[in-house]
């Protein structure tokens, strides 16, 4: 088996494969690059931290360069303005108009992180679909939590309310700035209570999680998924199946790490990554991506 | 459905992308508390310099300087805070009746990091808490060094009465403020040769 000589399917797949993630290296180590941070165990605090990022990067993070906009949605809704970020938002909406969650495949660490730990090899079983349903509906009321949570609590008590999402939920947080922030500095280490230790535990569960489940996080419980889930109907970036050209061989259901029914509802699924492994697997070529501005549309056109 | 949506979208998308640009700096770039501790964060309190020489605009209107607000007092405990951070504004009933407790040779002033932007929060904040002491809403000179070197509200710092560092500071909300300030302020009257509280 390990000797056994690769198809040139599978060497396309496994190329395929390694760009992206080569792709998703550049966009971690970017978003991070502050290397020093990591040793002095302080965050960078240089001018780009005011700009958001539109993929889910702690702020907290000692190497992050800017800002993750869950994070800073929440600290302004739950600031003492009571605002909405329209800068945020407005960031938010003109990446998911154009990439939608081409991003969430691509560009978010915690992505990648999820799937290198996919790469374990355990046997991994189907969640079965009573289960999986209703779960994806999670991520959604975080994202409404996100949006409202922060907000309320602060028009109740009159004064700035916490970031929740990041305080008690944010695995990606915990990871990327607790964590780095503890390890090297001995007076966080000595405050680390019972909230610490939640988090921590919360890590844990999605780590595991999403060995047995690839993309666990992004299926079931990150709000900014959930976000650019809303755009994939209208994202200029589109993945289609040429249904004519599909054998129906079910490769790219097997590979989908969201467990996408691609033969049925690739185009507008809003669990949809992008990643394009369904593309790279499909014998018959019937899958293909790309940009798709409205108004030049192909199909649309040729009516004329 | 598609063409027109997105096109709809898109112009909503830019209105809201040209309303930050037009909204108020404050508020676009504010740091999001991580909140991975329930009170803030630490920091290595030592490596803070002193702070001697610097001007400050007080909550009440009027300026001061660090001797002025230093002299004769052997410790003053400054409470560093902001009006975003929820830790900071828990902590501020217990800081104040802390502060009212404290002998005439020892004070207690708080610098609002944000206070020049959001002086009428930072005063009902202040108010509401009962804290009659002094609060810095900006300053100058020493103290801009060691704004930049602070990463976490709340931080409270333990000078001399010429701004010499007493104590590390303490990172965060401590659970028991009282207790925590004391220890600091004893450690500090002690390396004075004074009598502790």
């Amino acid at each position: 088996m390990a000797n056994r000589k690769k198809t040139p399917a599978e060497a396309a797949q496994r190329k395929a494969e390694a760009k992206r993630l080569g792709i998703q290296a550049c966009f971690a180590a970017l978003l991070n690059g502050y290397a020093a941070g990591f040793v002095k165990g302080k965050i960078f605090t240089g001018a780009t931290k005011g700009v958001c990022v539109p993929v889910l990067n702690c702020y907290s993070c000692p190497g992050a360069l800017g800002a993750c906009p869950i994070g800073s949605l929440q600290a302004v809704a739950g600031g003492r303005g009571r605002s909405i970020s329209f800068y945020i938002l407005g960031v938010l909406m003109l990446f998911g108009l154009a990439f939608g969650r081409l991003l969430c495949g691509f560009a978010c660490p915690f992505g990648l992180l999820q799937d290198l730990l996919a790469r374990i090899p355990v046997r991994r079983r189907k969640v079965p679909e009573y289960i999986d349903r209703p779960a994806r509906k999670i991520k959604y009321v975080l994202l409404a939590c996100v949006l409202i949570l922060p907000a309320a609590v602060s028009a109740a008590k009159g004064s700035a309310a916490s970031p929740y999402f990041c305080k008690y939920i944010c695995p990606a947080g915990t990871l990327e700035g607790g964590l780095p922030l503890l390890i090297a500095n001995a007076q966080l280490r000595a405050m680390a209570g019972a909230l610490f230790t939640w988090k921590a535990l919360v890590l844990a569960a999605v780590i595991i999680g999403a060995v047995l489940i690839p993309r666990f996080f992004c299926r079931y419980l990150c709000p900014l998924g959930a976000f650019y889930s809303l755009f994939s109907r209208f994202a200029l970036y589109r993945m289609e199946l040429d249904a004519s050209s599909c054998i129906g061989c079910g490769k790219c259901e097997e590979v989908c790490p969201m467990a996408v029914r691609v033969t049925r509802e690739l185009e507008n699924s809003p669990e949809c990554i992008r990643c394009g492994r369904c593309k790279a697997v499909c014998p018959a070529g019937a899958i293909c991506t790309g940009f798709d501005l409205p108004g030049i549309n192909k199909k649309e056109t040729a009516e004329f | 459905m598609s063409k027109r949506s997105a096109i709809w979208l898109l112009v909503l998308c830019l209105v809201f992308v040209l309303a930050g640009c037009s909204s108020d700096a404050g508020q676009t770039a504010v740091p999001a508390d991580p909140g991975e501790e329930p009170s803030g964060q630490a920091e290595n309190g030592y490596d803070f310099p002193d702070i001697r020489f610097f001007d400050a605009s007080l909550l009440d209107g009027s300026a001061s300087t660090g001797e002025e607000l230093f002299a004769g007092k052997d410790v003053t405990v400054i409470n560093c805070w902001a009006t975003w951070c929820p830790p900071c504004l828990e902590e501020m009933d217990e800081l104040a009746a802390f502060a009212k407790t404290l002998p005439d040779n020892v004070q207690l002033i708080t610098y609002c990091v944000d206070g020049t932007q959001h002086r009428d929060e930072c005063s009902r904040v202040l108010e509401e808490a009962g804290f009659e002491g002094t609060t810095m809403i900006s300053a100058n000179g020493d103290f801009t060094t060691l704004i930049e070197q602070m990463q976490y509200v709340p931080t409270t710092l333990f000078v001399d009465s010429v701004g010499c560092q007493l104590c590390d500071s303490l990172i965060g909300s401590p659970t028991d403020l009282a207790a925590a300030y004391t220890e600091c302020i004893n450690a500090g009257l002690k390396s004075l040769g004074k009598g502790t509280l």
